[in-house]
This record gives structure tokens, sequence and C-alpha cells, in this order.
């Protein structure tokens, strides 16, 4: 078990890599120069240049992406040219609301499209499946923002029940807006992937045999059923969390929340990039967790998975 | 295995390589699928709106400004109202469908030229040119997805064109992923054996006995991506990064609503109601293209992480 | 009588037509005894099965029609909850394809322990006691070892014996055998088939045993139903079918038993003809377009099921009239 999951965060190096050296890049070949943007206009270009020196700009990127790779392994992750403050202390502000955040909408989105998902399927044809289904591909093809700015003005400005920009005091009234908008398409997809999951398991031999021993319908669907649909969904719902996260700037611009999200589209705006190299590894570090997470996870719910995800049969 | 009752066994199963009946099999099934031939029907009024742009709706109602016209609520002269500097919604939604269509198709063309290529590579050659291309894939996969077309976008600068590449550049990979697998899948099919044993080489036996079968997925996974790059191509847009300004566009006009939201909520209402009618069409067309072409995809195009 | 079918019919709706999946079948069945249910594949022997304990999926199924006598009350009429009190407890099913009937994501030790504790109340230390007696029973070594052991780490016989441990949990007075032994080798076929004699004779219990093959049944079964295309065509005592068969498909059946030891091939060209599809039932006897004596008769009327010697029904035209002439 050890060994699989040290197996995997060695795999994982390379992808770590590889994202760091393309958005280093990425950075050196935007348009635009660092030094410039940090101070006003008609500058010296004495001041410049010793700007450029004081971040190490004037090296060659080779040389930068090398210095930004030790100081990395030493847990350093720069500072920001914008905000002259470390790397790690914006994040450390602005990570824990995404985080919180996306929480709550895989919350939503793992209760709501579970529970919507077996319903649809256990009534296959009836009028809540229709309702299911109909509402699921609406979400699916809901363009998030928009969907984002329908909800500030029915809840906001026509009912005025629930605030619709920022954190304010951080109490949940302020979650819920963005958390519904983030979680929707999201919730959709999870929907309809536990319905196809679940049809595809009520016609399995082994529910057959459950009926037949005479257990209640109630526990043939919620135990035997339900624990395996929910081994595909459990995959997707898991990688989401990592995907809220990261997706999460729409929602962010609309509602205003201070999120990660924002911080790094602002900083690739803004070219700033040890902010946008910082903020994206973190967040690449957590989808690599999530996976491994996941995977593992797996072999609880799945006994024919073993550990090297193979499987047995 | 769950118990398949036999007549539905012998005929709906066939075992021909697919190929060349694909195309009629695809129109016919379509047809039979009433959800599917609906967002047909959108998609067929998409395009016929953005060819017939000009004949519908003025290009001069569109841009400009207007000082007397200005926050007009829906009315017999503007059906959907005006904005905040007196321009026709409807116009600018009727030329704005341009820039949607040509980033969703062209997005998504180009997407494939290099996901077809870098899939079939991989898939059939293996080994290191393999490892190579799905390496780089999965560092696609572990950067999210919106973000990436940010940061493609700030390097290539606004524009039409920009946005199509930054699309393409990253459907590639999920499409290679895609293809890569049923390339694999195919290959090791009696069929494929068998040209290989004749002597058939290998662009021969890709291009006529690969291809045609392993693409049944990626037909699905496009015509969902299409509805994906408009949403993303939207959402650029919005954010400022998208195309520019004075070329209409849905994501900009939402983005310009944000300010009055509540004096004129219309001018929001309006572009979101078409991208969400337009998407809608491609996602249908995707679920019937999937539940027709292949059952056992279900689930499988499903999921694009986006904004 | 334990049990009595009484004119059971049971249909599918699906889109292409209506699935005459079972057609009017009657048998009974006593403490003790043994009967068998024979036809070939698609014939309606597991739908049969199914539908005496309402495990019909509706829709798209739908029991017609048809009474079903446990103990002289009519169990089609029972509510769920009732039903639920017969399933596994007094009736018990073991199915086809042991590799695909137990769950795979739960340990053989709770799937068989879900079945006594759904029916008896007992402690779960008790239940499980007794899980591992049923196993030890059942013939599977180190029984108590493996109750944590997953049905993927089990092989198919080994699979089978489990379910059959949990179909005997409870003590059945019925135990619905479906093909328990189609999906497994020859050697471990006859080993599951002596339990399953063994274990009746201990329980003084009844079984039903559905098979597509004849030769099977003979050591086994006291009265054998021979069913075609959902219809019941046959029904007798074992020694009346093995001796005296007389409606051309159960000749043909037996044809393919005798020929077993001499080729195997032969014996899959024996029947010539396949099953017809239960779509487009044949007209007048169902067999007939497969019959070397159908006459005109054959094409035009359905023969009924007659009773031509005490005990021995057969629904054929030629039989009947060679009886009557
Ligand atoms: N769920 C279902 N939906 C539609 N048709 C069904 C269903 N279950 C069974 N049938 C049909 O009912 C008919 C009888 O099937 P059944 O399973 O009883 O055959 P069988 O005699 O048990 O065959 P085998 O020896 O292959 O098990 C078949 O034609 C089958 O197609
Ligand atoms: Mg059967």
């Amino acid at each position: 078990m050890s060994r699989y999951i040290a197996r995997r965060l060695l795999q994982a190096i390379p992808v770590i890599l590889g994202v760091t050296l393309i958005i280093f890049l990425l950075m050196f070949i935007l348009p635009g120069d660092p030094a410039r943007m940090l101070v006003q206009k008609g500058a010296s270009p004495e001041v410049l240049e010793s700007i450029r020196e004081a971040h190490g700009l004037d090296k060659p990127w080779y040389v930068q992406y090398g210095k930004y790779m030790w100081n990395l392994l030493q847990g350093d992750f720069g500072t920001s040219i914008r905000y002259r403050r470390p790397v790690l202390d914006i994040m450390k502000d602005h990570y824990p609301n995404s985080i919180r955040l996306a929480a709550v909408a895989l919350a939503i989105e793992a209760v709501i499209g579970i529970i919507a998902g077996v319903i649809s399927a256990v009534k296959r044809r009836s009028f809540l499946d229709i309702l299911v289904t109909l509402s699921t591909t609406i979400l699916v093809a809901m363009p998030i923002f928009w969907f984002a700015m329908l909800l500030q003005v029915v809840f906001g400005l026509k009912w005025g029940i629930l605030p619709i920009s920022g954190m304010g005091d951080g109490s949940w009234r302020y979650y819920v807006l963005p958390a519904i908008a983030l979680a929707s398409v999201h919730t959709a997809y999870t929907a309809r992937i536990t319905r196809s999951s679940m049809l595809e398991v009520i016609n399995q031999d082994y529910i057959r045999t459950a009926r037949a021993k005479g257990l209640s319908e109630k526990k043939v669907i919620l135990k035997h059923a339900l624990r395996n649909a929910l081994i595909p969904v459990i995959t997707i719902i898991g990688l989401d969390l990592g995907g809220l996260i990261g997706s999460a700037i729409l929602t962010e611009t609309v509602f205003s929340w201070p999120g990660v999200g924002r911080v790094i589209y602002l900083a690739i705006l803004q070219r700033d990039p040890p902010v946008v190299m910082g903020g994206t590894l973190i967040l690449v570090f957590i989808f690599i967790l999530l996976n491994l997470l996941v995977d593992i996870s797996y072999a609880y719910l799945d006994p024919r998975i073993k550990f090297e995800g193979r499987k047995v049969d | 295995m769950a118990k398949l009752p036999e007549e539905f066994n012998l005929e709906e199963i066939d075992q021909e390589p697919r190929g060349t009946t694909l195309k009629r099999e695809i129109l016919v099934t379509l047809r039979k699928n009433k959800m599917a031939s609906f967002g047909l029907i959108v998609i067929a009024i998409l395009v016929l709106v953005a060819i017939f742009a000009p004949v519908i709706a003025p290009y001069k109602n569109a841009v400009g400004f207007y000082p007397e016209e200005i926050l007009k609520p829906p009315s017999v002269e503007h059906m959907m109202g005006t904005d905040d500097l007196g321009r026709d919604i409807f116009a600018r939604i009727v030329w704005g469908s341009r820039v949607s269509v040509e980033v969703g198709i062209l997005a998504v063309a180009f997407g494939l030229i290099i996901g077809l290529f870098m899939g079939a590579l991989a898939g059939y050659k293996g080994g290191m040119a393999d490892t190579l291309i799905m390496r780089t894939a999965d560092v696609f996969f572990a950067f999210p997805y919106i973000l990436g077309a940010i940061a493609v976008m700030t390097i290539l600068g606004p524009g039409l064109e920009n946005v199509i590449i930054a699309i393409g550049v990253l459907e590639w990979a999920y499409i290679a992923r895609l293809f890569r697998g049923s390339v694999l899948a195919t290959k090791v099919n009696d069929y494929v054996e068998a040209a290989r044993a004749i002597g058939a080489d290998d662009k021969r036996i890709i291009m006529k006995h690969i291809l045609p079968n392993a693409i049944t997925p990626v037909i699905v996974y496009s015509a969902m991506s299409v509805g994906t790059a408009i949403i993303t191509e939207a959402a650029l847009s919005f954010l400022g990064v998208g195309v520019q300004p004075p070329r209409p566009s849905w994501g900009w006009m939402l983005s310009d609503s944000r300010a009055f939201m509540s004096r004129a909520p219309w001018m929001m209402y309006f572009p979101g109601l078409a991208i969400l009618v337009t998407v809608l069409g491609f996602v249908l067309v995707a679920d019937g293209l999937r539940d027709m072409l292949d059952p056992r995809l279900k689930g499988m195009s499903e999921h694009v992480t986006r904004g | 009588m334990l049990l009595e079918v009484n004119n059971l019919r049971t249909y599918f709706y699906i889109e292409r037509g209506v699935v005459k999946a079972v057609d009017g079948v009657s048998f009974s069945i006593d403490r003790g005894e043994t009967l068998a249910i024979v036809g070939e594949s698609g014939s309606g022997k597991s739908v049969t099965a199914l539908s005496l304990l309402k495990l019909i999926p509706t829709p798209p199924g739908k029991i017609l029609e048809g009474e079903v006598f446990f103990e002289g009350e009519n169990i089609l009429d029972f509510s769920e909850k009732n039903l639920r009190k017969i399933r596994g407890n007094r009736i018990a099913m073991i199915f086809q394809d042991p590799t695909t009937s137990l769950n795979p994501v739960f340990t053989i030790g709770d799937q068989v322990m879900e079945a006594i504790l759904t029916h008896q109340r007992v402690p779960k230390k008790i239940a499980r006691e007794k899980t591992v007696k049923l196993l030890e029973m059942v013939g599977i070594p180190q029984a108590r070892g493996r109750l944590s052991d997953y049905p993927h780490q089990f092989s198919g016989g080994m699979r089978q014996r489990v379910m059959i441990a949990m179909a005997l949990s409870c003590e059945p007075d019925i135990l619905i055998a479906d093909e328990p032994t189609t999906a497994l080798d020859v050697t471990i076929q006859a080993q599951i088939l002596e339990l399953m004699g063994n274990l009746q004779k201990e329980f003084n219990s009844a079984t039903i045993l559905i098979t597509h093959d004849l030769g099977v049944v003979a050591g086994l079964a006291d009265r054998i139903l021979v069913m075609y295309a959902g219809k019941p065509v046959e029904y007798a005592d074992v020694n009346s079918i093995y001796y005296l068969p007389r409606h051309p498909y159960t000749l043909s059946l037996m044809d393919s038993v005798t020929r077993l030891d001499k080729s195997r091939k032969k014996r899959l060209q024996s029947i010539k003809g396949s099953p017809p599809s239960l779509i487009n039932i044949p007209s007048g006897c169902s067999f007939h377009p497969r019959c070397k004596f159908a006459t005109d008769i054959c094409h035009k009327e359905v023969p009924e099921l007659i009773e031509i010697k005490p005990g021995h029904f057969t629904a054929c035209h030629q039989v009947n009239n060679a009886d009557k002439g």
C-alpha cells in the first residue's frame, strides 16, 4: 500500500515538471514587461533595470526556471512582483476561501446529484425521471456565469433574501448562491452518471438474487444496487473537487468571491508569474492528491480492484 | 452478465465494421430520436441565422451608439430591448451567432486535427510515441481548462482567431486520449489482423480499418465539445480576454449586462438564453448520437470540466 | 399439494411486440419430490420460475393470468410484504450463472448471513455460526476463514455452492434451481447435483430443477415438464418420459440424450431448426415447422394438453389422433 502510494507520487513528478515548465514558458512569451507594470509611466531605464535585477528577470529563462525550482524544493514559492508579498502568504489568504466554497459545492453535487440520479433510475420513465432528465440536460448546457447572474437577480435583487456578493462575515448565507452556481453543472453530470450506472446495476443478476432472498425493495436499492452503482460516480465526484477550485473563476467573478481562481486570473492579466506559478502548482498538487485518494477509496468500494489498479476476475 | 432477452442479441449487436453505412445510420437514427431531432433543428436554425445575419438584422443596429435608444425594454421596435449604448439586442444576438458558430466549429475542427493525429500515433505506434504524447496530455488534464484558455489568450492576445486556437490547443488532449483508447480497442480486432496479414501498410490500415471503427466515440465527443467551445468562448469574452468589441459576442453582452442587472435585466436574459439553447442543441445531438451509435459509451462523453 | 401452479401466463411487452414467454403452464409438486422443467434456450423456463415468486421485471413483464397455490394460498395475490416472507424463506432460488449472481462488493459471509437475518430473529453471532455450518455443509473447505472473502475470490463451482448455502439458509420448503450447473465444468456439475439431491433428502423439501439437458435429470427427477416456446408440450413421470415419450419434441430431446456418448457434434444437430421467436410464434402447433410428423391440422390449430394416460399429458395433434383411432 505505501509502496503503491510512493510509486504514484513518483509518477506525478513528470506531470509537475511539465506543468511548471509550460507555465514558465508561457509567462516568458507573454507580451509585456512585468517590470514596467510595477512602476509609473516614464520611469528611467535604470529604475527598470534595478527592478529586473531584484526579481532576477534579467537572466535567461532556464536560469530563472532552475532557480525557481530550486527554491520550490525548499518550500519557497517566490514573491509576487505586483503585491511584493510572498506567494505562499497570498495563497494562504485565498485558498481556504476557495476550498470551503468548493467543498460546499461538492456536498451539493454529491447529495443532490446522487439522489436525483437514483430516483430517476429507480422510477424510470416516471414524471420524476423525465423531470430529472430534462433539468440535467438543461443544466449541462447552461453557461455557469449566466446561471450565477440569474440567481443574483432572483434571490438577491427580486426577493432580497440572500447576499449576492463577497463573503461578508463568512456566514453560511454568503455561500448559498455561489455554491449553487458552482455546483450546478457538476450536479447535473453526477445525476446523469448515477442514473445510467444505476440502470445498469439494477439489471444485474445479483440484484435479482437480493430480491429472491426476500429483501425489501429499499434494501435492494439502497444497499445492493447503490453500493455498486456508486463506484464510477465516486471517481467523478472525487476529481471534481480539484475542478471546482480551478474552474471557479467565473463564479468568483460574478459573486466577487475572494478565491484563488480570481487571484490566478488577475495574476495572468497583470503579468505576475510567481503568483500564477504558485497558485497553479498548488492546484495541481491538490489534483494529483485527489486522484490518488480516489484510486485508494476505489479499492475499498470495489474489492475486485487491487492497488495495482487492475481488475481481477 | 445481465440476462439479455434472446431476440435482442441477434439483431441489435451487429458485428460488421461500421464505416460505410455510418453516415446513413447516423441520419436515420437521429431522426428516430425526438430530442436529438430537436437538437438538430436548433443547430440548423443557428447556422441559418449566422449565414443570413445581414438579411435578418442590419449590422448598424448591432454596433454604434444611439443616445435616444438607451436601455429600452423589449417593444415592437426592439423585440429584445436595447442596451446601455442603445444598440438593438436582437441584432446583436443575430450577429453574435456568427462568433459562436465560427468558434464552435473551427475550434473543435482544430482540436480534432491535432487530437486525431496524436491519438492515432499514440494508440497505433505505442512505445515511446505513446508515452510522450500521453504524458503531455496529462499535463493538460492537470491544468484547469478555463485557466489554460485564459493563459493562452493572454499570450496570443484577444481576438476571434486566437479564441479558436486557444480552445483547439486545449481540446486536442481530450480527443487524443479518447481516440487512442478506441484505436487500442479496435487494433486487436480480427479484421485488422487480417488486413495486416495480407500485407496492407500502416497508413492503409489506419485509414481504412481503424479510423472508421474507432471514430464513433470521437464523433459523440465532438458534438458535445462544439457546445463546450461555445460556452468557453462566451466565458472568455465575459472575462474580457475573448473576442474584442465592437464585434458582438454573447459573452460580451452578458458582461455588459452586469452593471444593469436591476435596471435592464433583459440585457442579460436574451444573450444567456441564446447560449443555453445553442449549447442545448449540441448536447441533445451528442446524447442522441451516443445512445444510437454506441450505448456502451453512456456517461463517457459526459464529463468535461469547465467554467 | 405443497405447490400448485395453474395456467400461468407471463408476457413481456417490448417495443417490437409481445413476447409470450410463458403461455399457460400448469404443474404441481409435493414435499420430497423433484420436478424437472426441460426445454431449449428461450423456452420460458426461467420466466416460469421467476413468475412463481413474482420476480418478473415489471415493466416490461406482466403476469397476465394464473394461480400459484402455495400451501393452498395463491401467492400471486399476496402483498409485496407477505411475498417477501415467502421469498428466500419458504421458497428459495438458485440461479443460472453463479459468477454474476453474487454481489461483488459484499463478502460471502455477509450475503449468506443477510438471508438468515432477513427472515429469522437471531443475534448476529448465531447467524454467523449458522453461516459457517451451511458453508461447511455445501462443501466449502475452511469455511470459517472464508467468510470475509469476496465472490471473486471463489471459483465458479464454489460460488454456486455459496448460492446453494444461501438458498438453504432458511430451510425452504421449495428450492427452485434454475440451471444450477450450466455454467460449470462437467465434473463439478455432478458434484453440485449430488449435493442438491442429498440436501433435499435431508430437509425433505421439494425441488424444481430447471435444465435444458434431459440427460442431467434422469436420476434426479420424479416428474418432468417439457416446455416449448412458452407452452407445456409434455408432462409426465420420469419413466414415461424416458421410456415412452410421446410428443415429437420430447422424442427429439431424448434422441439428443442417447446420442450424447456417441458424438457431441451430432447432438447439436439432432433437433433441426431453431426455436421460434416468441414474438411471432408459428400458427397452430408452435413446433410444426420443425416437426417431421406435422400435417395440415398442425399448421392451423393449437393442440390442447390432453391426459393420454393417467398422469401423462401431451399437446400434440398426431398423438391425440393416434390414441383416438
Ligand atoms: N426482461 C425481459 N424482457 C423481455 N423479454 C424477456 C425478458 N426476460 C425474458 N424474456 C424473454 O422471455 C423468453 C423466455 O426466456 P427464459 O429466460 O425464460 O428462457 P429459458 O428457457 O430460461 O432459456 P435459457 O435456457 O437460455 O435460460 C425469451 O424469449 C426472452 O427473450
Ligand atoms: Mg433460463
